[in-house]
């Protein structure tokens, strides 16, 4: 048993008995629950986001240093690796979309195996599989729940709505986003708790976030597919969200939906303290975003400043006669 | 006899024994990377354990062992400990475990003929891999010495030369080059 | 026939099992043999750089720190999280995927978790957090948070002094975390407190005052390039004269002073020789800026700085169109992303042209120096060079990328180019070991000191299988490479792992290769060991 997971996942169940309870009893706690947690929860997100952004842009990148993970820029007969080891703003730009869509440098895991006297190389994929499992899912529900703040609804949620909904079963249809958001969470919740080297790394603040996803996604899927809440009053309750005329519904909506707003406004408000700040900080690290030029192009240093050097004429004031003895040529006979 | 055939039947499973063994000396975290991880090249140090300990077992059970395939086989396991463990006993205490692997299969075969020669054969092969294994061990400890020095004289050996400090001998019978 | 002893009872009296605790609970080993010893204080002193409270060992209980020493450390933090974005970024914004674990050679090599890059950088993130974050303020060790003590100052030093900086793990890493960067950082830091290993600063020192990392005086540079113009003579029947400090020349030519006092790399400066007047270079050596190494970048960005200037400062004062430079490692990591921003902008120098060839070396327009295995290459590439590759049908050739040319500039091509055209047996090592995933020598960012030998072998052990493999297949009896450290690292690693296997620079080879114009017949290599292994017992 480990501290970090178990405070976590008591944390997660105790925000969310919190929001229960204050959702049965009614009046203020639902004002406070429904209407003021969500606005300041989005007001924290958004200055703390920028906030954390500037804060970041403030510090200056002083030197050019990516990481070159293919042939550099030479001379033109050498085939240049010109993603993997860009030159150009273009190459950075490709470098930086694959990164960021495809997960590239994770998928750079590889395995190689001895059979006979042949080598084989076999992809290490789990990590990028469930990471991208997880991100994607997590995207294309984010989008799906657009449906609620927009009216008219506009016309690619529906669309991301038929492709997840692909599977064409159930009523109300199964969408594959929310099994798979709760399924890629979990698989990487297991990851941490049973590989003893990830388990020795994770702390308090990578359990959380887990947690509190996984706990999103299943009120989620419980709303949806079972409890089925009042669609129609959520809708009324978010759009007056979003038309900055919030109210809360007339009639029952359920503990549950509560329970999940509430999640999601502590998920919101906690991104800008936390690791999950690396959706913003991937298009920042300065060993990916830069173009490896830096010899052909000068990159300025905005607080390079003097440094006391050994000149010259200090080292041949050490060294003349010998120099002179040894015919090595000097400024000053 | 059926206990060596029993042995040699269940090599695998006990060589992973075996294995576990060494592994337990490491730290849990990293032991499972030595451990699971197959690729020779991505975990050298789990994949020479094991490779050696799977030579190394061939000739344990075999009572007449052969001296010079157990010292190849142990020199790689050798080489690494060596140089991950500051004390010979830490570094070489894997080898008796085999003993108590060895032990714990034996009960169904107390009655066959001649189990006690056959076992006391494999206690003496495995003590004889353990001095084999010091003699590996303290030969490495020595060679990392050795490169420690030569590395400190490699360092200023031209330097000295050219400065006149020292002579080189010459290769045939000639005047010293740095006369 | 005794019984056997009770197998448990033998089995328990060694405690071998190792105590499962967090990390931040267990203390690091520092039993000697398993640090570098700390720096003299001259060193510091000469340097202008800041002391202890007097000489210390990292094996006693006091390091006698400055009195002051949590303000200097939090300052000098807060000092670099506002200079460096890349800092400040990495400290926020890993989510322990653990992607990097297992892909740095200290921790393949020997199981120290604190070895796996992520740990790290905790060493530093956790600090990090208590001072300078909200969360970490507030919710304390829940957000891995912990307070600043002299223990973790120990833990810094060690561990800060088990990384070679080699970027392996920043390939891997899906945001670039780098943890050289983080390990620099560190460094720093721990400078700040006078804490620092001699290996570095007295080579430091050295190369401030000297002009190279031995302290080897100009008289005494000359003495020792003209004896290899000696062995030249001897082994070729050419003899070479090179100029120094020569205002006017075209060129100057920079590279590691390992390559002067040690070998194999002395070979591979009479390789740089042969080569330079088989085309007629002209081109000249400085006394003054004699060492293309430059151990500020293990030590700090100013103190890089420092040393670094002497390059740009020598060509400027002898008048050269530009700069040429040496196979090295840091030294082209320094070259590629620093010097410029530093020491630039050369516009005393013009964009490097090759003279032979007419080639123009876009790619270094702007710092105005170039790689001798890009200038080779392209020598090779027009014809420009006689090469005769059976000289070197001895040498069964695989090649180490080393770290920083890989993943700090990307000259993957160049060197093989090369190699394959002067040597006829050349086979790569499997993927995954080669490149931008090469494993590190173990000994670089100034860690190649005898007194971690041991640290140093376990290191280098991920390298070494992978030659070994290619030792057992296909026969490869040397390692060529384009690092002055590695050609001093890898000769012991290689003595341990795989002692059939010798270390050469790739110019040693290019050296054997040349057709040198009114040569005598060459019956010795640059080591003036026989071409072939079959004159060894034939008579002629």
């Amino acid at each position: 048993m480990n501290v970090n997971y178990l405070s976590s996942l008591a944390a997660v169940i105790i925000l969310g008995l919190i929001a229960y309870a204050g959702a049965q009893s009614g009046g203020f706690y639902q004002v406070l629950f429904g209407i003021f947690i969500p606005y300041l929860a989005v007001l924290v997100f958004i200055l703390g986001f920028i906030n954390r952004v500037m804060d970041w842009a403030k510090s200056p990148v002083p030197f050019r240093i990516p990481s070159t993970c293919g042939q550099q820029q030479s001379m033109e007969w050498i085939k240049q690796s010109k993603i993997d080891n860009p030159s150009t703003f273009i190459g950075v730009v490709i470098r930086m979309f694959l990164e960021i869509v495809l997960f590239r440098s994770l998928f750079r895991n590889s395995r190689v195996e001895i059979r006979g006297d042949r080598l084989s190389y076999k992809w290490v994929i789990w990590l990028w599989l469930f990471a991208i499992m997880f991100h994607y899912s997590f995207l294309a529900v984010v989008i799906r729940h657009l449906r609620f703040f927009t009216e008219p609804v506009p016309f690619f949620i529906p669309l991301i709505e038929k492709v997840d909904g692909i599977l064409q079963v159930g009523l109300p249809i199964y969408y594959i986003s929310g099994l798979t958001l709760l399924a890629g969470a979990t698989l990487l919740l297991l990851r941490r708790v049973l590989i003893p080297k990830i388990n020795y790394i994770s702390q308090a603040a990578d359990y959380f976030p887990l947690f509190l996803i996984i706990g999103i996604a299943f009120t989620g899927i419980m709303m949806r597919y079972f409890t089925k809440v009042d669609v129609v009053r959520i809708k009324e309750m978010t759009m007056g969200l979003v038309t900055l005329h919030p109210g809360i519904p007339e009639g029952p909506i359920g503990g549950l939906f509560y329970v999940h707003l509430f999640f999601v406004s502590i998920l919101v408000a906690y991104i800008p303290f936390s690791k999950l700040m690396h959706m913003g900080g991937v298009f920042l690290s300065p060993t990916r975003n830069l173009a490896n030029n830096s010899r052909a192009k000068r990159h300025i240093n905005p607080w390079n400043y003097p440094v006391k050097v050994h000149t010259y004429e200090e080292y041949e004031d050490d060294f003349r006669e010998k120099m002179i003895e040894a015919g090595l040529p000097v400024e000053k006979e | 006899m059926d206990f060596e055939k029993h042995l040699k039947e269940n090599k695998q499973n006990l060589v992973k024994q075996w294995f576990s063994v060494v592994i337990e000396t490491y730290p849990r975290e990293s032991a499972k990377f030595f451990k699971d991880n197959s690729d020779p090249f991505a975990n050298p140090v789990g994949n020479t354990i094991k490779r050696s300990l799977d030579r190394l077992f061939d000739q344990v059970i075999n009572p007449q062992m052969d001296p010079g395939v157990a010292k190849e086989a142990l020199d790689p396991i050798v080489r690494v400990r060596a140089v991950q463990e500051l004390t010979p006993a830490r570094a070489l205490s894997f080898i008796s475990g085999i003993k108590q692997i060895i032990a714990k299969q034996i009960s169904s075969f107390q009655k066959e003929k001649g189990i006690e020669i056959y076992q006391s054969a494999i206690a003496a092969n495995a003590d004889e891999m353990l001095l084999m294994a010091f003699d590996i061990y303290t030969a490495c400890k020595h060679q990392i010495y050795t490169l420690r020095i030569n590395e400190a004289k490699q360092r200023v050996r031209q330097l000295l030369i050219k400065k006149d400090l020292i002579c080189e001998l010459p290769d045939s019978d000639t005047e010293l080059k740095c006369l | 026939m005794a019984k056997l002893p009770k197998p448990d009872d033998l089995f328990n009296s060694i405690d071998y099992k190792i105590p499962s605790k967090k990390w931040e609970d267990v203390p690091p080993d520092l039993s000697d043999g398993k640090f570098c010893y700390p720096t003299k204080i001259k060193n510091l002193e000469y340097l202008s750089l800041p002391t202890t409270k007097g000489e210390w060992s990292p094996a006693e209980d006091d390091w006698k720190l400055p009195d002051n020493w949590e303000t200097i450390v939090r300052e000098g933090f807060k000092e670099r999280l506002d200079k460096y974005r890349s800092l400040k970024v990495f400290m926020d914004i890993c989510v322990r995927c653990g992607a990097c674990a297992d892909k740095c050679h200290f921790f393949i090599g020997t199981g120290d978790p604190k070895n796996m890059p992520v740990l790290r950088a905790e060493l530093l993130r956790s600090i990090y957090r208590n001072d300078f974050t909200t969360a970490g303020r507030i919710l304390g060790t829940i957000a891995g948070a912990r307070k600043l003590t002299k223990d973790v100052i120990k833990e810094w030093f060690s561990y800060f002094y088990q990384c070679t900086e080699c970027r392996r793990c920043s390939v891997y890493c899906p945001y670039g975390i780098d943890t050289a960067e983080i390990t620099m950082m560190g460094r720093e830091l721990l400078t700040l407190l006078g804490l620092n290993i001699n290996w570095i600063l007295e080579p430091a020192a050295n190369c401030f005052r000297m002009g190279n990392h031995l302290g080897i005086q100009p008289h005494a540079f000359k003495d020792m390039v003209d004896f290899f113009c000696d062995d030249l003579e001897e082994i070729t029947g050419v003899r070479i004269n090179p100029s120094y400090n020569r205002k006017g020349a075209e060129i100057l030519f920079i590279t590691p002073s390992g390559d002067v006092f040690a070998d194999p790399g002395t070979y591979t400066f009479m390789g740089y020789l042969l080569l330079f007047e088989h085309i007629g270079l002209d081109y000249t050596l400085s006394t003054y800026a004699s060492e293309g190494g430059n151990f500020g970048l293990f030590t700090s960005s100013e103190m890089m700085k420092r040393l670094n200037a002497k390059m740009y400062a020598e060509a400027k004062r002898l008048g050269v169109k530009w700069i040429l430079g040496g196979e090295c490692g840091h030294m082209w990591r320094v070259i590629q992303q620093y010097m410029d921003t530093m020491n630039g902008p050369a516009d005393f120098l013009e964009s490097p042209v090759s003279p032979i060839t007419g080639t123009k070396f876009e790619n270094a327009a702007s710092t105005k120096m170039v790689h001798i295995a890009e200038f080779t290459a392209d020598l090779i590439r027009n014809g420009k060079l006689k090469l005769d590759p059976s000289r070197n049908d001895k040498h069964i050739v695989t090649f180490h990328d080393s770290c920083n040319p890989s993943r700090a500039m990307g000259m993957f091509e160049e060197p093989r180019y090369v190699l394959k055209n002067v040597c006829n047996h050349f086979y790569d090592m499997p993927e995954g070991t080669i490149r931008e995933q090469t494993f590190c020598c173990g000994s670089g960012s100034g860690l190649n000191t005898e007194e971690i030998m041991d640290l140093r072998l376990r290191g280098g052990l991920p390298r070494a299988n992978a030659v070994k493999h290619v030792h057992d297949k296909y026969g490869v009896n040397m390692l060529a490479c384009v690092c002055a450290i590695d050609r001093a690292a890898l000769p012991p690693l290689m003595n341990y792992w795989v002692p059939e296997v010798g270390v050469t620079g790739l110019h040693e080879l290019v050296g054997n290769a040349l057709v040198m114009e009114g040569e005598t017949e060459r019956t010795m290599n640059l080591r003036q060991e026989p071409l072939t292994e079959e004159e060894d017992e034939t008579d002629e």
